[in-house]
Parts: C-alpha cells; structure tokens; sequence
C-alpha cells in the first residue's frame, strides 16, 4: 500500500519536476558555450558580447535557483492539496493509515529534492564539460578546478581516509537537514490549517519563520559557544591545545563522532515534529 | 444473529466546547439492510457520517465495524460517498477508476465502467471539464463499483435530474447485498423512502429520536415516511 | 419508472395489489415465471425485502408459487385465479358503489345509467 501511496504522490509532481528540469538541461549546453566563450582570449571589440554572454549565464542561474524554488512549491501545493482541500476526502478515506500517509509525503519531498541536487550536479558537469579550457596549464572554468584538486590532495595528505567519513557525513547531514526542513513546512502548514480558517497560509508562513528564527538563534548559539572567540578559555583554544596532544585517530574520531549526534539531533527533532503532525492528522482533523 | 455491520456506541463529539453535536450517541445496524439516517440540518448527521468513514475522531465512545473496531483498516470495507464532489482537476476519469482499483480489493472495475458508459460519461474526459451534476454521478460510480459492507451515501440523488435519480437508486436497489448495509442520508425523503428497509430520525444534539421499520409508518399510523417526518420535525412558527 | 405509492396502506400490500392486478390481467399467464425478487425490486424501486415481502404475501395467497432454485411462478391453479379475479372485480365495483352512495346516486340512477352506456357500445 505504502508503495502505491509514493507512486501517486511522485506522479503528483513529476511532470512539473521533468519540465523544469528539461528546461536546464537544455539551457545548460548553451550556458556551456557561452561560458567557454567567456573564459577564453578576446579583444576589446567584442565587449558587447561579453554583456550579452553575461546576461545569458546570469538568467542562467536565476532560473536554476527559480525552478529549485518552483519543485519545492510544487511538492508542498500537493501536501496541502492532497490533505487538506476536497480531495482529503478521498485521502483520508483510503484503507492506509495517517502514518503511511505522511511518511509518503516525507519521502516524496526527499526524493524530488534529492533528484533536484543531482541534476544540478548533471546541468554542471555539462556546463563545465563545455567550457573548461586550459590556461596555464590546468583546466579552467566556472571554478578553478586545479586549486580545488590541489586542495584535497592535501586533505587527502593530512588525514588520509579521515576525509572520506567526513564527506559522507556531510552527505547524511544534507540528507537529515533535508527531512528536517521539508517536516518543518509539513508541520507548519498543517498547524496552520488547524488554527486559522481565513488566512491558512499567513498563519503557517508565520509559523515556519517562527520555529526557523528559535532554532537558527539556539543552533548560533551554541556555534558561538564552541566556536567563540578565541581567548584562552574559550573551547576553540582549548581544542587547539588537545589537538596537539591528542592522537590524530582519536581527534578525528571526536570530530566524526561530533557530526554524528549533529545528524541524529537534526532527525530527532525532524522525528518530533513528524509525531507532532501525525497527532494532529489523527485526533484533530476536520475538513470542511 | 449475526454480528451488525455497525454498532455505535457512547459517541461524543463537540466542535465548540460546551456544544455538543454529539451526546453519548448510541445505534446499530444490522446486515442486509438499508436505513435511511434522517433529520433536520445541524443535528449530526454529517458528523456522524464522517466519524463512521474514519474523516473525524470523536471526543469519546467507539465505532465498530462488522465486530471490529473502526480503524484504517476498515476503510478497506466502508464505501463513502461524500455530500461534497472531491474530485477536482487532478486527473482524468479513467486514471480515478486506475487509482480505485490500486486501493481497493472490492473495487469491481468492469461494473464502473459499464455504469459510466450507460450516464454517457466519457472516461477520458478530465474531471475539471466535467459538470458538477455529472461529477457527482462519477463519485457515486465509484463507489458503487465496489463490493463494500458499508454503504455510506451522504445525500447522493440531491444535485442530479430526475432521471439521474431513478438510475441511482435503481443502481443501489440492483446492488441490493444481504451481507452488507447501506446507510441513506437524505432530505428528499419522499423520493428515496420506498427504498429503505429501516429508518432512523436524528434530533439537533445527536440523539436517535425515532426509529423502525420504514414500511410499518404506513401500517401503524397511516402515514407515509416523509408525512410523519414533517410531523415529527414541524417548526412551529 | 418507480411506482408510486399512497401513504395509507403498508408498501407491500400495494406491491401485492399491483402485481396481483398484472398476474389477472394476464401479463403474467398462469405457470409463467414472474421476474427476480431483484429485478422486480428494481423496476419498482423499492426496497428488495419490501418486494420480498409482497411476493411471500402472494404465495400465501395461492397466487404465487415458490419452485426452489426455479424461481417464483404464477400458480398453475385456474380456479384459484377466478376466484382471485372474481374478487378484484367484486371490490371494484363495491367501491365504486360506495362512492355513488356518497355523492347520493340512487340505484335506479345507476341501472339507468349503465343500461345507457351499454347499449352505446
């Protein structure tokens, strides 16, 4: 049942998602073309065409960050459509429970999201495969590739397969933040057709903004008292001190260790707030 | 005596505090019938209805279907037909009967389509495109089209022409199940009483005031269904 | 089209009234099978256990009779029939009577009058 619930849910928006992305895929060969332009030698005489180049890459990425805007409008519209206008009345009557119910939005919003961050990836590699050129002797193009690569063969020198657990962690981290956010927009709208009849949306925006500005205050908070200013007591200082002493196996296990309960604090309070949404499905829902 | 498909018991439900539209409300009822839930507006019987179908939780008491106790399973068995049309843009007529036959074991998908040929509904056409009288006969085909216990119909011959009428009621007749029940919601009560096996009278506040056998109104007291409503219900001015 | 019914007697009997005047008036000639409980109940667009109902009252009658599996049948009994035809007419025309004596029509008015139309056909 479950898998039929997702299937009709990444329906919902796929044909939105498709054609947005159709439209970078097929803006990105150009914008290619056009950087490459941009990144080679040219004389003075053809600065109309750098403006114009310009102005295409720029429109460019205004859409990139516009259809990244419309795929979360579009997963979003069709949880409240879905749940909380007429047509909640064939939803909640489906032989599914509320839990299966959610759980498939949760994943629908995951999936879409996580499928946007690849074909910005794809739409990247396109565009960097079209316009790099070399120029002193390494590749160039939107970013310089060469100081990026030196980078890490320097991490990689430092601390070895380190590196590794720390970008997968910053992938489960993405991951966790993902479901944090999209369980937040759950909640919020759902808290927001629950107190107010009128204006739904402004209570719900209201809402998002509210919960957004306590947890970033806490979460600065907190950064701020471990990465404070960097007086002799101060934790930095202190971390400078133990990282001299400690063994790098242990140092960047405490820090691996440390990105972890990262993770699991931003799924537990996802977890909450998707148990909070669920209460209110199941004891506190009236349609209209 | 088998167990009733619906058995109603203590239920309580107030949208307001201190109004209470429903007040430790009690009923049942039994296989292979069909009952007509009957009352003025305002006195619960939507509420009820959507407590049956699982669309609201009641303060208190509990609902029992075919001796279990109502949860989301028992939606695989109960047939709701909304006063309301839900079907709006979304999809195409044929890709509802697609999304119908995904969730339901009971969906009979060869009935709806025959029931959609003979109102002259064309199953390709996009539900937005339709009118509201011919969306509702597409909402009551698909839940006819199934093979439920419960049967709920929620004033399903209000928004339709005459002769839309007689071919749903003859569609529910004809779906007549001696171990199912089919529960009526309705104000033209004139119009659906030969069909009912029992009825029930529902009093502002939730209360069952008056119930039996639809056709003994006749025998006992000379009055047809819809005369001793009027009666019961008059408004005096 | 549904049958409508008066809100004087219980829907069953008017079924049975009504079935039983298209069973004398030959619709359905005697050791014919009559249609499903269903399909009746359908026509009618009553209540299939109304119709049910109606039905059992016939049988009891003598006008019906249940042959299992086969289904209802009209009785093979043509006395039973007479006697049941007999009766329609007799009721007919006693009500008919009744209400003459209400509107105060004599009985020579009467003969009169049926004599009269008689002799125009």
């Amino acid at each position: 049942m479950f898998r039929k619930l997702l299937r009709y849910d990444l329906k919902a928006v796929r044909g939105l998602w498709l054609g947005q992305a159709a439209i970078i895929l097929a803006m990105s060969i150009p914008a290619g073309l056009v950087m490459r332009f941009l990144n080679s030698e040219y004389d003075s005489r053809s600065a109309a065409y750098v403006g114009l180049a310009t102005f295409f890459v720029s429109v460019y990425v205004l859409w990139l960050v516009g259809s990244y805007i419309m795929v979360q409008y579009g997963i979003y519209h069709h949880f409240y459509k879905n749940f909380y206008t007429d047509e909640g009345y064939l939803t909640f009557t489906l032989p599914v429970s509320r839990k299966q119910l959610l759980f498939s939005k949760v994943a629908n919003a995951i999936t879409w999201s996580a499928a946007q961050v690849l074909l910005y990836l794809l739409a990247a590699m396109i565009v960097l495969l079209l316009s790099a050129v070399p120029k002193d002797g390494a590749l160039l193009s939107f970013a310089n590739f060469g100081e990026i690569g030196q980078l890490f063969a320097d991490l990689w020198k430092d601390i070895g397969a380190w590196l590794i657990v720390y970008l997968l962690e910053g992938l489960c981290l993405l991951i966790c933040l993902g479901l944090y956010s999209s369980m937040l927009i759950y909640m919020c709208i759902t808290v927001g057709t629950l107190l107010a009849k009128k204006a739904k949306v402004l209570a719900g925006v209201c809402l998002y903004f509210l919960i957004d500005t306590v947890v970033s205050g806490v979460t600065e908070v907190n950064i701020y008292a471990v990465l404070g200013p960097n007086t002799t007591f101060s934790v930095p200082s202190l971390i400078f001190a133990i990282e001299e002493r400690l063994p790098s196996a242990l140092l960047h296990g405490g820090y691996a260790l440390v990105g972890l309960i990262a993770c699991l604090a931003v799924v537990s309070i996802a977890y909450i707030m998707f148990c909070v949404t669920l209460d209110i499905l199941e004891r506190k829902l009236n349609l209209s | 005596m088998s167990t009733p498909i619906l058995v109603c018991t203590n239920l309580h439900k107030s949208y307001r505090k201190d109004v209470p539209v429903l007040k430790g409300f009690h009923w049942e009822v039994p296989r292979g019938r069909i009952v007509g839930l009957l009352g003025p507006n305002g006195c619960g019987k939507s509420t009820l209805i959507k407590i049956i179908s699982g669309l609201l939780a009641p303060d208190d008491g509990t609902v029992a279907i075919d001796g279990e106790l109502r949860s989301e399973r028992s939606n695989a068995v109960i047939s709701y037909l909304p006063e309301r049309t839900y079907i709006n843009a979304w999809m195409k007529v044929e890709e509802l009967i697609r999304y119908f036959a995904d969730f339901y074991a009971d969906f009979d998908e060869n009935v709806a389509r025959k029931m959609l040929s003979e109102l002259n509904i064309d199953v390709s056409a996009k539900l937005k495109t339709l009118s509201k009288g011919t969306k509702e006969k597409v909402q009551l085909v698909m839940v006819m089209a199934r093979k439920a216990k419960l049967y709920l119909l929620d004033e399903p011959i209000a928004g339709v022409d005459p002769a839309a009428r007689d071919y749903i009621i003859s569609t529910i007749i004809g779906n007549y199940n001696p171990e199912a029940a089919v529960i009526i919601t309705t104000h033209l009560i004139h119009d659906v009483e030969p069909m009912l096996d029992e009825f029930a009278f529902m009093a502002p506040g939730g209360k069952i005031l008056l119930s039996g056998v639809a056709d003994d109104v006749r025998a006992e007291q000379g009055k047809s269904l819809d005369e001793l409503f009027r009666e019961v219900f008059k408004y005096v001015p | 089209m549904p049958w409508q019914f008066n809100s004087r007697e219980a829907v069953y009997l008017q079924i049975a009234n009504r079935l039983r005047g298209r069973i004398l008036a030959g619709e359905y000639p005697p050791d014919s099978q009559i249609p499903s409980v269903r399909q009746l109940a359908t026509e009618a667009a009553v209540n299939p256990n109304t119709m049910q109902k109606a039905l059992l009252y016939l049988e009891e009658e003598g006008i019906l009779a249940a042959k299992g599996t086969l289904g209802r049948f009209v009785t093979s009994d043509t006395e039973i029939l007479e006697k049941a035809k007999t009766a329609l007419k007799e009721q007919a025309m006693r009500d008919w009577l009744a209400q003459a004596k209400s509107l105060g029509i004599t009985k020579e008015e009467l003969i009169a009058f049926i004599t009269k139309e008689a002799e125009r056909k």
